[in-house]
């Protein structure tokens, strides 16, 4: 479905990500994780066209770099941005009408689909007039992975969903993700959050320095040394 | 006399919301004082006459051609002399803005010479509407107020009912999250342009129209008070701009009626109150955290 090939980014004279190579399939939680720094906010920003990148992301056949934010929106593939980044002056519900901005929806469909991410997250329900700003971290995480499905992602990249929350409520979040995984959907997960990450993906890649220095399905993972040691603490 | 100074006071503020309200809306997308506001008034003014004089239209089509117009101009000038700049330092955009606005009302004094003249006949005359046996109210005024407030209107239904509206309130929010949406924030900044320059040019003709006077450089005072509304109000803050712009108005116009023979001119209050506001509330009536730029 996703395929990345030899992708370097730069800013400036610093190279952060460095000719790396990642695949996802349809239907599978791919898992990008990696510390601080690493190189996983811009791998994911060259994906979805907030920076330029060189290499090539190939997306169901059709090239994506040198598309800009916008378009590759309209391509499927939707961003959680990193720190949820929900429109703070605006309402629960303008927040997810926005989320659908870029689908060609019908307005009855849309108001479907809202109940649908209402039914996700009831908590959502109880606030559809609040606006975002004033909601709790966990509620605006909510929101901007709701807004994300507005869209009808067919690849939903999350990046650092948990970043900042409450170890319960990244609990919660992960139920979620779960949930949406048994729907069906792909999903390419950025954490730093090894555990949590690697129990809800299928494979997983390491990120180090700008490079992937491992990659493999996830029952090997949480088995091999280098990825205890560095990341899941053991 | 004090109703009466207050009701001119009124319509002055409507002119200036009008002006400002673009002001604060393009603050809001692009985070860019926009020093080309004011010229794009004074091209609502002009088109409106052309429209008048050369077109045969009549008054209302040719102030809705002024606004058409005007927005086209504001429209480029946010392609030319902004959209390339993007990115750099603010500073650099503002100076861009001041250029054009200088390049504008140049040209406009090549083509028109620097003399005032007349806003052409349209069998619509200024004539005062008498309220009461004290208060009277000159009818281009009181259009200005109705106008102002259906504008207002028309724009908060925009805003907050419409697809684009609500993009347009994302982007100021947050330019990059709405673009991951699928925000083309080109065409959001463009439209922002088109509604706030258009809103300058209605303002700009009804000025035009209610002292019977044109001239190249009639958007600069406007423009630069349209400022201090904004900075009064709070940046991007649109309620702000509204207030500011009816606090401004008002004050003017009592000073007007109340304190002839000042030491200032009536137009100095603007200033002297945008000093006043930048040293004891920075941030504005309505604004946010101020940000350093």
């Amino acid at each position: 479905m996703l395929e990345i090939e030899q992708l370097s980014v730069s800013y400036g004279r610093i190279q952060a990500v460095r000719n790396i190579s990642l695949k996802v399939e349809s239907g599978e939680v791919v898992t990008l994780i990696g510390s601080n720094g690493a190189g996983k906010t811009t791998t994911v920003h060259a994906i979805t066209g907030v920076i330029p990148a060189q290499g090539s992301i190939r997306y169901e056949g059709k090239e994506l770099c040198g598309l800009s934010a916008h378009q590759i929106v309209r391509e499927g593939i939707v961003l959680v941005p990193e720190g949820r980044r929900v429109f703070p002056r605006l309402n629960v519900e303008e927040n997810l009408y926005m989320g659908a901005y870029a689908s060609k929806m019908g307005s009855a469909e849309r108001d479907q689909e809202m109940e649908r991410v209402f039914q996700l997250f009831p908590r959502l329900a109880e606030r559809k007039t609040q606006l975002a700003g004033t909601m709790s971290g966990g509620e605006q995480q909510m929101l901007a992975i709701g807004r994300a499905l507005m869209a009808k992602p067919k690849l939903l990249i999350l990046d650092e969903p948990s970043m900042g929350l409450a170890p319960i409520v990244v609990k919660d979040i992960f139920d979620t993700i779960r949930q949406i995984k048994q729907e069906g959907l792909t999903m390419l997960l950025i954490e730093q959050n090894a555990m949590m990450a690697l129990s809800v993906a299928d494979r997983g890649y390491g990120l180090e320095h700008g490079e992937i220095v491992f990659s493999d399905h996830v029952e090997n993972l949480r088995d091999q040394d280098v990825v205890k040691k560095a990341y899941l603490g053991k | 006399m004090l109703a009466q100074q207050l009701l001119n006071g009124i319509a002055l503020g409507f002119t200036y919301i009008l002006i400002a309200v673009g002001l604060t809306m393009i603050y809001g997308v692009l985070k860019l004082l926009h020093f080309a506001h004011g010229v794009i008034y004074t091209v609502g003014a002009f088109s409106a006459m052309i429209g008048i004089l050369y077109l045969n239209m009549n008054f209302i089509v040719a102030i809705l051609f002024g606004m058409i117009i005007a927005g086209i101009a504001g429209v480029l000038v946010e392609r030319l002399a902004y959209r390339p700049l993007r990115g750099t330092h603010p500073i650099t955009t503002l100076i861009s803005g001041v250029g054009i606005a200088i390049f504008v009302e140049s040209l406009f004094q090549a083509i028109f010479t620097s003399d005032p003249r007349g806003f052409p006949a349209t069998g619509m005359k200024v004539e005062p509407i008498h309220i009461t046996s004290s208060i009277s109210l000159t009818n281009s005024k009181l259009y200005i107020i109705i106008v102002g407030l259906v504008c207002l209107l028309l724009l908060y239904a925009f805003l907050k009912w419409t697809k684009m509206g609500v993009a347009i309130q994302a982007v100021s929010q947050d330019m990059r999250a709405a673009s991951l949406m699928g925000v083309n924030v080109n065409q959001v900044v463009a439209v922002t342009f088109f509604i706030g320059s258009a809103l300058a040019a209605l303002a700009g003709a009804f000025v035009a129209y209610d002292f019977n006077s044109l001239f190249p450089t009639m958007g600069s005072i406007p423009g630069l008070k349209a400022f201090c509304v904004v900075v009064l109000g709070g940046l991007g803050s649109i309620p702000g701009t509204i207030i500011g712009g009816l606090i401004l108005g008002i004050v003017e116009s009592l000073s007007e009626g109340y304190l002839t023979g000042m030491v200032i001119d009536k137009d100095a209050i603007a200033f002297v109150i945008l000093i006043l506001i930048l040293l004891l509330k920075p941030s504005g009536l309505f604004g946010k955290q101020v940000e350093k730029v």
